[in-house]
């Protein structure tokens, strides 16, 4: 038996913005959950004085697959998400074809972290703002205004709940995949 | 918590396990960098040696006679992330299991990304 070869993109986003849903949607298995390793960056909210400025802690990780063709898996891994700690997710992210930043239009400063860390990390990804009521009431524009996110970046609208829909979402990610490797961006320097 | 080997059903879900993810590697850690979570782990059956090993070293060599991911293996087992780690490198170093996990190459290679496209266009 030939082992194929695995790809993962990371689904990111803040608490409860449907990451969770979003892979349970799309997996041909049961979405698995395990314990994985994370870095943590101290909060002030906490004692930071008396903790170093980053320190692993295991949390849970929720992840799906889905199979490709016959020499492709590809894994969608869950990052958790914390509202007052910032997670960096090198362990989950090392690798990956890209990132879905999840975003509930009704919390846009949850995602910050995981925008900041993607664009820091230089990984293609997409906004995929997720629909909870069937519609938007602010422009896909002016979210990305309020996100400050780079105009080379795609966003998107989907239903975390529907399979064909987090199909297509993917679907600009790794077509915005493709043209990063094929044109790669040159960002400026303020 | 009493561990049988090869008992696959078994997880930790309800209760956190009352082996210290330390004991089970003694000590040891690996960078998740050499062993990402979507790395293929396979059991080689050249001689069915590791049918010889006990406790988790055998359940995971047990459950990777077809390829499996490293957080497949966790997922399964119960057990974290980074004992898995340890264990199968430990396992793989030993000449139990084959390890594939060049997604870094991959992700970045556009012929490969157009399958993808390809396979999740064919989703419906």
């Amino acid at each position: 038996m030939s082992t194929p070869v695995p790809l993962k993109i990371v689904i990111a986003g803040g608490f409860g913005v449907g990451k969770t849903t979003t892979v349970a949607s799309i997996s041909e298995i049961d979405p698995l959950s395990t314990e994985a390793e994370m870095t943590e960056v101290s909060s002030t909210v906490d004692d930071a004085a008396l903790l170093p400025d980053k320190h692993t802690t295991t949390v849970a990780m929720d992840f799906g697959c889905l199979t490709i063709d016959q020499n492709i898996k590809l894994y969608l891994f869950g990052t958790p998400g914390q509202d007052r700690f910032g997670f960096l997710w090198d362990d989950i992210a090392f690798g990956a074809v890209g990132a879905l930043v999840i975003v509930d239009p009704r919390r846009l400063d949850d995602c910050f972290p995981a925008v900041d860390y993607f664009e820091d990390m230089d990984l293609p990804f997409v906004v995929a703002v997720n629909l909870f009521d069937g519609r938007l009431t602010h422009g896909l524009d002016s979210i990305r205004w309020a996100l400050d996110v780079d105009p080379h970046v795609p966003m998107v609208t989907f239903d975390a709940r529907d399979r064909v829909s987090v199909r297509d979402a993917l679907i600009a990610l790794v077509d915005n995949a493709i043209r990063r490797v094929q044109q790669p961006v040159t960002r400026l320097v303020h | 918590m009493t561990r049988v080997a090869g008992d696959h059903e078994r997880k930790s879900e309800t209760r956190p396990s009352a082996v210290r993810p330390f004991l089970l590697t003694g000590g040891r850690v690996v960078a998740a960098t050499d062993l990402p979570l979507e790395a293929q782990v396979v059991t080689r059956e050249i001689d069915g040696s590791w049918r010889q090993l006990s406790f988790e070293r055998r359940d995971i060599a047990s459950l990777c006679r077809a390829p499996i991911s490293v957080a497949e293996v966790a997922a399964t087992l119960g057990l974290q992330v980074g004992t898995v780690r340890v264990l199968v490198s430990e396992l793989h170093a030993a000449g139990h299991l084959a390890v594939h996990g060049a997604s870094t190459e991959a992700s970045r290679d556009p012929q490969i990304l157009e399958r993808v496209l390809r396979g999740l266009r064919a989703i419906s």
